[in-house]
């Protein structure tokens, strides 16, 4: 068995991965560290992030109001202390991602300029132009260039995470291109590989995500965390799932149904005075209850509202929402100057992720996980926007250091239990190559597909979620089934999806099993049976934990330091 | 939604099995909607699963999915069936070596990227509780163009003289080069002289301005390299300071 | 082995396909070929100066020779497409060029005058000498 040893391994190399790597290294110069990712990092799906990065900037801000906001956009889900700490060290990152070149979007005076967004009270949300997560990845990754000791495996697979004696001793990855496998040893693995918005059928996801490294930390033991929070955005394309960025809105973009109302304005649902800008999870479900009223507009991606920006103007939006234009243009048709574009909740984000404390550390000693993979959590049952990219930069630096304190503090042990699980891994690879079977990849993604999408939409309810729960064990035991046509070693991207497929299997059965048992409605999880928020009850966060014969669910409680639950209204 | 059936001739090349490349075809019913990425997701899914293609956000962002469609550069997410009649080409992004079917070898397109010191070089690094360097938005309008690049690599696939010298180091690395050269922040101009002013350097470009005319995101990598041939003279003349701003 | 590419190629690759329509299939590559085909014509009329000032520098004798033999008429048609290629050149030079003026490089404003001056000045001395030459010949001219 190949080993390839590191002092870190880093799996994903997105905004958190990359912020992790060059954290580490920074930390302490002499560590080397492996970064695995099955995309070439510029490629990883930080890329499509839009809107912006929030992060206290102006005078008339503080931390308490970003902190307070986020913990009111998360339905008081969030741990107050990480929260804290995230909107403390929001505007140093993003402060440290300008000096490594990110062209932040500025002001005359040639101070970084912000935007409004979602939920937040004041302008914080700092953007380049509308393609802000483009321009951080791009950013991230051509400082990473300068750093000899971050060592790049670009498009390896991470199957398996690699224990040795209790701990995280790094991963099986096979290179896609040869169809190799290694054991890529390290004293500390970080986990940076996103979310899993392929488990649904319209996501404005790119086809990566897949949940690989949540089913990893699954399947060595850590639990995932409020899995059952899947985040809608309000503004994806119909069909495509193409993300409209919520900057749209933030510049002032109107949503109109088909009696060309602003509908958010019009009636209640409970965002107040901020109309378009209040969180995703209460427009999503606004847009949703158009659709049943009647007032949505039908296509043939199902119904849809019109997002309006022509009264701001060629010029503004050509200055701050180009990409926005260029997309409507080349996917609808649609040029937003004249005309509204389509738009209809799609999944985008999930809350949800391996269990971590803020510092990225979980409950296997030596493995951290940073970026939409983790779950700290900051974002609580909903997430608002722009919180996500802060995020990564945070995390990701909190959790680099953290595993190279980590590393510095353990000595290399054995590696005869590594070695031998991914030789297991080797054997594992090798039988999945046309490998012969009833069931076919697409077709149990299809029905995943429908599965999540009738059982954990916008709005849920018990015989809907129990039946998807059943599905998705149903499908698992098919897929024990699947076969595969493609036997070649180089380059199969087959069973690249086949494993794929299995990652994705595992986190819808613990988004499916954990939305199930949360008996009420908070943020984004939202129950027709159970439609109020429960705090005496559900004041907690839901854990799922692998088990041989079916995942084990349990709660884990809450952190508060300093403010008190409330009602959320806007 | 209208249905149409498309045939697809598409290069394969299976290095256990295939001597050279050859063309199969195959025959999808496309919706009018779809751009031809989606119509290679739909041979993948259900008619031929053994195709090998790298494929990614579907939104022409993270510059996974160029490929030659009827001979000519474009990232297959953005380019519609509906535009095309009769049988449709596909195959990988030529100057590339051929890995697997659609796939092409990028690892010179990374290490040309790395070799232009795309980083923010400066003598004296401001400290983060310092705040953010001050940069007008006419300075970021300077070199703004040129940070639009997705690093799809069509540009590689396009040029001629990548053709013949393939240590050419590229429209899309020069391009970058130069989107540090004009950053305010940065003073690294002299750093990346040696890798701009070589033999593989600007000046073995000789105005195809074919990268230019396939780029999707209108990076204009042909300007960059002219400019950049422009600075390279007046820099190895010390007509200009070898390096830019404070 | 070049400094880019990788020590050894980690699996059997097919070879780089050039670019589709290269040389002459694809219009545009065409128009690159033409342009490059322009060096030719261009190396066949720098020899023609150079024979005419070397002519010139013979006395007038040397030098109604010289015009005589060049006022044939296939040398007057070669003389008339090396004008062409060169015009062409001139373009196409130009309209890539165009593209040099950016606001700033480094530190300064714009390309200084005397630089443009110094880029420009050989293309369009050579053109300027060349159309007097052919004038000069077709008998328009002395």
């Amino acid at each position: 068995m190949d080993a390839i040893r590191h002092d870190i391994v880093l799996v994903g190399g997105g905004g958190a991965g990359l912020r992790a790597a060059i954290a580490a290294v920074e930390a302490n110069p002499s560590l080397s560290v492996a970064c695995v990712s099955k995309l070439y990092p510029m490629r990883s799906h930080t890329v499509s992030a839009e809107g912006g990065a929030a992060g206290v900037a102006r005078d008339d801000d503080n931390l308490d109001l970003h902190a307070y906001d986020t913990l009111k956009g998360s339905d008081f889900l969030a741990d107050q202390d990480a929260v804290e700490i995230f909107v403390e060290a929001a505007p140093k990152e993003l402060i440290q991602l300008e000096h490594w070149g990110c062209p932040w979007s500025r002001e005359k005076d040639g101070r970084v300029a912000v935007r409004a967004f979602g939920g937040m009270s004041t302008k914080r949300t700092w953007y380049a132009t509308d393609k802000t997560g483009f321009h951080m990845l791009h950013a991230l990754f051509q400082t990473s260039l300068k750093y000899e000791r971050i060592v790049r495996y670009d498009e390896y697979f991470a199957t398996k995470i690699l224990v040795e004696n209790g701990r995280a001793a790094g991963v099986a990855a096979f290179d896609i291109r040869t169809g190799k496998m290694h054991a890529v040893l390290g004293r500390a693995v970080i986990l940076c590989t996103g979310g899993a918005g392929r488990i649904f059928p319209f996501t404005t996801n790119a086809a990566v995500k897949t949940g690989d490294g949540m089913a990893l930390a699954y399947r060595a033991g850590v639990g995932l965390k409020d899995m059952e929070f899947v985040q809608y955005h309000p503004t994806g394309l119909p069909g495509t799932g193409i993300l409209m960025t919520e900057a749209s809105r933030g510049e002032g973009g109107y949503l109109k149904n088909n009696k060309g109302e602003r509908f958010l304005v019009e009636y209640d649902y409970g965002v107040g005075n901020k109309a378009e800008l209040g969180p995703r999870d209460m427009v999503s479900r606004a847009e949703m209850r158009e659709f049943q009223a009647g007032r949505g507009f039908k296509g043939p991606y199902g119904d849809y509202v019109h997002l309006e920006l022509m009264h701001l103007g060629e010029e503004k939006i050509d200055k701050r929402l180009p990409f926005v234009r260029e997309l409507a243009k080349n996917y609808v048709g649609v040029d937003p100057v004249w005309a509204p574009i389509p738009v209809r909740p799609v999944v985008h984000y999930m809350m949800g992720g391996v269990d971590t404390d803020a510092r990225g550390a979980t409950e296997l000693p030596g493995l951290f996980a940073a970026g939409e993979c983790a779950c700290v959590s900051i974002n609580g049952a909903n997430r608002l926007g722009s919180n996500s990219l802060t995020e990564c930069l945070v995390f990701g630096a909190r959790s680099g250091r953290a595993a190279a304190e980590f590393a510095m503090g353990s000595s290399a042990g054995s590696e005869t239990g590594a070695l031998e699980q991914a030789r297991g891994e080797d054997a594992r690879l090798a039988k999945l190559r046309g490998k012969h079977g009833g069931e076919k990849i697409a077709q149990i993604r299809r029905e995943l597909n429908h599965a999540t999408e009738s059982g954990c939409g916008v709005f849920r309810e018990e015989d809907s979620m129990r039946a998807a729960l059943e599905t998705i064990t149903q499908l698992k035991g098919r897929y024990a089934d699947v076969g595969l046509s493609d036997k070649s070693a180089i380059f199969n991207t087959e069973v690249v999806q086949a494993l794929e497929l299995g990652h994705m299997l595992d986190v819808a059965e613990a988004v499916a099993l954990s939305a199930l048992q949360r008996r009420e409605s908070r943020g984004a999880h939202t129950r027709t049976d159970f439609p109020t928020r429960d705090d005496g009850q559900f004041w907690k966060h839901s854990l799922v934990k692998f088990a041989p014969d079916g995942p084990r669910l349990s709660y884990k409680p809450v952190t508060k330091t300093r403010w008190e639950l409330e009602e959320r209204k806007y | 939604m209208e249905l149409r059936k498309v045939k697809f001739e598409v290069l394969r090349f299976r290095p256990e099995q295939d001597d050279e490349p050859v063309f199969q075809t195959y025959e999808i019913e496309c919706m009018e909607d779809w751009v031809v990425l989606d119509a290679l997701n739909a041979i993948k899914d259900d008619v031929d699963p053994t195709l090998s293609h790298r494929w990614s956000c579907r939104m022409g962002v993270c510059g996974s999915c160029g490929m030659l469609v009827n001979g000519r550069p474009v990232l297959t997410c953005a380019a519609f069936v509906r535009n095309y009649s009769g049988t449709i080409r596909v195959e990988p992004l030529s100057n590339f070596p051929i890995v697997r079917d659609l796939v092409v070898e990028l690892d010179s397109f990374v290490a040309k990227i790395k070799s232009v010191k795309p980083w923010i070089i400066r003598k004296i690094e401001k400290d983060v509780a310092e705040g953010e360097y001050r940069q007008s938005p006419e300075q970021l309008d300077e070199f703004k163009q040129f940070s639009m690049c997705i690093n799809c690599a069509l540009c590689y696939a396009a040029c001629p003289v990548l053709a013949n010298e393939p240590d050419f180091v590229g429209p899309a690395a020069i391009a970058l080069a130069h989107r540090y050269n004009l950053d305010s922040r940065d003073e690294g101009n002299a750093e990346r002289f040696e890798v701009l002013d070589s033999h593989d350097g600007v000046y073995a470009c000789s105005y195809a301005n074919e990268c230019s005319q396939v780029c999707p995101k209108h990076v204009d990598p042909g300007g960059a390299i002219q400019q950049a041939k422009l600075n390279d003279f007046l820099q190895w003349a010390h007509l200009l300071p070898k390096r830019s701003f404070t | 082995m070049s400094a880019h590419a990788p020590a050894a190629p980690k699996t059997r690759t097919a070879p780089p396909r050039p670019p589709s329509g290269f040389p002459l299939g694809f219009y545009r590559y065409r128009n690159y070929v033409l342009f490059a085909a322009t060096s030719v014509f261009m190396a066949l009329g720098c020899f023609a100066l150079l024979e005419a000032v070397y002519a010139l520098s013979r006395g007038e004798a040397a030098w109604n020779a010289w015009l005589a033999a060049m006022a044939k008429p296939h040398f007057l048609v070669l003389s008339t497409v090396i004008l062409l290629f060169t015009l062409y050149f001139a373009f196409r030079f130009g309209w890539v060029g165009r593209k040099i003026g950016a606001g700033r490089i480094g530190p300064v404003p714009r390309p200084p005058l005397p630089m443009l001056v110094l880029g420009v000045a050989p293309l369009g001395g050579f053109v300027t000498l060349w159309l007097i030459l052919l004038a000069v010949l077709a008998g328009v001219l002395r």
